[in-house]
């Protein structure tokens, strides 16, 4: 599950995350201390559109899906040319 | 990221090219105030500082000050490029062309023409027809960018450099150091000019309707300006995420911002806030200090290329750098100063 996390030194509370968020639920919403929390991170479907709209660069996802395109390597390559 | 060999004193040239010589005053600033890099450094290239005339053939670390705006300048930054091993881009004008690359926007026939009454001085450097950064020209291993460039970035990389480690940085904004606080819009419109008296000091720019570019400007200066009642006008250069992505832009990322804060959706309601800023702006105001950038030219939108070509086609300018080019001839007598605002 991706990790998200909110540096609150650069935090401006304009709660632009919250507004935005296009999961189902939502999931950022506005802490007891004016800051943003994370409620429910299970939510997110990493559409990033909150580091988009984030003044201040203060939402960190981790550990998001990473998509790997495996390639063969020449040698692996040159096995393939004799097949044929 | 280029390795010196560990040594006990390297060489530090600077280069200025055209610019105002302010990096050149910060850089000296910095030396002055750093003793350990004093020992660390010898200049051997500086024309504000040594005498020596010409360039060494081999250099550790060179710095460039300036952008490149006559075919002197171009031939200086190759030169220096080939003799540097690490090369670093000092300020906004080499780093993105700065306020010397709104030189732009005027046709450069023209403006020699309003200020000499002549196109082309026969002992004089050759202009080139536009004005470039120096990181447009050639691989640049580091920026240091702002205008001035503080004294403690130059001597954070010098000192970096002569450890050999990597210089740290961070990925925010300038609104993230701005006291001001972010409020929802609840009207999208937007003043011209600067904020006047009446404007609240306690509330973000933004909210309050002014132009402010703080929230697309890379991090590092502190926000003295917004902290003095003047919005940002973008003298660090677009955020790295900006400049890398080719589907964001300075207007585009901002008005995603504004967007939001207004409660609209920052994608379907793009192109209408958008609309809404140029219509209050000129194009030109959101590119201040990256007027020459050939990085923020070439974006898909091409709001950098359309400011160029409207400031271009501005029939006031025009009007004005020909009565100043009458006047240069001795056929007029002297445009009125403050007249004709564009």
């Amino acid at each position: 599950m991706v990790k998200i996390r909110i540096i609150q030194d650069r935090c401006k509370q304009c709660m632009n995350c919250v507004r935005v968020c296009t999961a189902f639920d939502g999931v950022y919403e506005e802490g007891p201390d004016g800051y943003p929390v994370v409620a429910r991170p299970e939510e997110c479907v990493q559409c990033l559109i909150c580091h988009a709209v984030c003044p201040s660069n203060a939402i960190v996802h981790e550990d998001y899906h990473e998509t790997v395109i495996i390639n063969p390597d020449e040698k692996l390559a040159e096995r393939y040319r004799n097949y044929i | 990221m280029p390795r010196l060999e560990p040594k006990d004193r390297y060489t530090l040239a600077l280069v200025p090219l055209s610019g105002c010589g302010g990096c050149e005053v910060q850089a000296l600033r910095a030396l002055a105030l750093a003793p350990d890099l004093q020992k660390r450094y010898e200049v051997v290239y500086w024309p504000l500082v040594v005498e020596e005339t010409r360039l060494p053939d081999e250099v550790d670390v060179a710095l460039v000050e300036g952008l490149v705006r006559t075919r002197e300048n171009l031939e200086a930054l190759r030169e220096i490029r080939r003799r540097a091993r690490v090369l670093i881009a000092l300020g906004s004008c080499a780093a993105w062309g700065g306020i010397g690359g709104n030189a732009d926007s005027f046709n450069h026939r023209l403006s020699m023409r309003a200020i000499y009454g002549v196109e082309r001085i026969e002992e004089s450097a050759e202009i080139l027809p536009r004005t470039f950064a120096v990181t447009d020209l050639v691989p640049v291993d580091y920026v240091i960018s702002r205008c001035p460039p503080p004294v403690e970035h130059i001597m954070l990389t010098l000192r970096a450099i002569a450890e050999g480690k990597p210089v740290k940085t961070a990925d925010s904004t300038v609104c993230s150091q701005c006291p001001r606080k972010m409020k929802p819009i609840e009207k999208l419109e937007f003043k011209p000019g600067l904020p006047g008296p009446d404007a609240d000091p306690e509330t973000c720019f933004l909210s309050q309707g002014y132009l402010c570019l703080g929230s697309v400007t890379t991090m590092g200066c502190g926000a003295p300006c917004t902290r003095h009642g003047i919005p940002c006008f973008g003298c660090g250069g677009p955020h790295h995420e900006i400049a890398e992505r080719r589907d964001m832009d300075i207007i585009t990322a901002l008005a995603r911002k504004i967007a939001t804060l207004a409660g609209l959706d920052p994608v379907k309601d793009l192109d209408r806030v958008v609309k809404k800023l140029l219509e209050v702006y000129n194009p030109r105001r959101f590119y201040v200090f990256t007027f020459a950038s050939q990085v923020l030219r070439g974006k898909p939108h091409g709001f950098a290329v359309k400011a160029l070509v409207e400031s271009r086609r501005d029939p006031v300018l025009r009007k004005r750098l020909e009565e100043r080019a009458r006047f240069a001839r001795g056929e007029a007598p002297p445009p009125s100063p403050g007249g004709g605002e564009a």
